[in-house]
């Protein structure tokens, strides 16, 4: 892997961003982020621009891991190019969904929270476990929520895309496990990259955890925030290929997290 | 003279977020979980120690540890970190010098002791420690739509 440009966010040293077109402003901070707090129009815009924007950093960390590791498994990078037209795709109809309900490129700030954490990983192992098995494994518990609340706020359109964004996502996280499950028979060293790597966004989540009475750019209070309750889907990750014992294990983390949080279980 | 033990080379370890680590073995290609207590015992097991020197760390570092219970728990660890080929023991000379078995080391003023737990992980129990939710992620800020009045 050849050298790569960093950056310093709270402390932690994280990837360099990657380019982006002049319209976007690109900020370091949650705190700099405009993020609404309800179902408004103006809200259903941020959340539709800020979706595309995850869209796009997938792809591009999907690529980057192309680029940075040529000697991976022929089949894992496969998997890998596949998602990027996945990701892709993804892309160009949130897009266009934004469009249509009259928001832009670059209408709200923008953060390169998963790539910045993605792209420090030094082994391909590392680079699947976080974007695959953490961030897409995480997002598909949350798109389950989200194309309830899309649907709750009266744009069915809206929560049909992410239904079947949801189905593409389950598939990323699915090549992911089946390769950790290959690994462990064939190479069971490599899969402390796994446990390293999940220390290591857990560190980094700790890292930018808000301060008390942080609010954001939109004037959200980003430590009076309710969680949701458990998130945990295990039926989509069932099907992503974890097992019982992880689902399990998972549940009990996130119960752990919304009872000690400073805001209301719901 | 007290027999010394210290861990063996060429071990890779992965630290857990509540304090304990996993280490793996490559000769025996075994991954083992240490709590938070035995990881202090495998840290200070990186130079020689006795028996004793062990029980008056892990006395010292935590609250409501005596030293006889503390003592056949430092045993069993160490019997168990032997049996994984993960310590090695060896007569000789101390790192920190042997305590004064007659003397009961002070009371730590740390977090309340718990015995060191050692257990050795299947793969699929290894993936099953090192998960990361939403929820934790999105303590980071709102991280797509993991609270209710942030959004994705």
């Amino acid at each position: 892997m050849q050298p790569i440009a960093t950056k310093v966010v709270r402390g932690v040293t994280l990837r360099a961003d990657p380019a982006r077109e002049p319209c976007f402003k690109v900020v370091q901070e949650p705190s700099e982020l405009a993020d609404f707090a309800d179902m408004s129009e103006t809200a259903r815009r941020q959340r539709l621009h800020k979706h595309v924007h995850n869209e796009m950093q997938s792809m591009e960390m999907a690529a980057q891991t192309l680029a940075d590791f040529p000697d991976a498994p022929w089949e894992l990078r496969m998997s890998l190019a596949r998602q990027c037209w996945d990701e892709a795709r993804h892309c160009r109809v949130l897009h266009r969904r934004l469009l249509e309900i009259g928001g832009r490129r670059g209408e709200f700030p923008v953060m390169n929270f998963e790539w910045s954490i993605t792209c420090m990983a030094d082994s391909v192992w590392a680079r699947i476990a976080i974007q695959n098995r953490t961030f897409e494994g995480g997002e598909i518990d949350l798109l389950k929520r989200l194309v309830r609340i899309w649907k709750e706020a009266g744009d069915p359109v809206t929560a049909e895309i992410l239904d079947g964004i949801l189905a593409d996502e389950i598939q990323h996280v699915r090549f992911s496990n089946d390769w950790f499950k290959r690994l462990g028979k064939e190479n069971p060293a490599a899969l402390l990259k796994v446990a390293a790597a999940v220390h290591f966004v857990r560190g980094i989540a700790r890292a930018l955890e808000p301060r008390e009475g942080e609010t954001n750019a939109a004037g959200v209070d980003l430590t009076a925030f309710e969680h949701v309750e458990v998130l945990v889907s295990p039926e989509d990750r069932r099907l992503a290929g974890f097992s019982d014992a992880e689902i399990e294990q998972a549940v009990l983390q996130e119960t752990a997290i919304v009872g000690t949080s400073t805001g209301t279980p719901r | 003279m007290a027999s010394t033990y210290m861990a063996v080379t060429g071990l890779e370890a992965a630290p857990l977020a509540d304090g304990g680590t996993v280490i793996y073995s490559p000769k025996t290609s075994k991954f083992v979980m240490l709590n938070r207590s035995a990881e202090r015992l495998w840290s200070r097991l990186q130079a020689a120690r006795t028996e004793e020197d062990l029980v008056r760390d892990l006395c010292q570092t935590y609250t409501g540890a005596g030293s006889d219970p503390v003592r056949r728990d430092v045993q069993l660890a160490l019997e168990s970190l032997r049996g994984l080929e993960l310590v090695r023991s060896q007569p000789g000379v101390a790192g920190d010098g042997p305590a004064p078995a007659s003397r009961e080391p002070p009371p730590g003023n740390g977090e309340p002791y718990a015995t060191p737990a050692v257990q050795v992980l299947g793969e699929e129990d290894l993936l099953k420690v090192f998960q990361l939710t939403a929820a934790e992620i999105s303590v980071a800020g709102c991280w797509w739509a993991g609270c209710r009045s942030g959004n994705p």
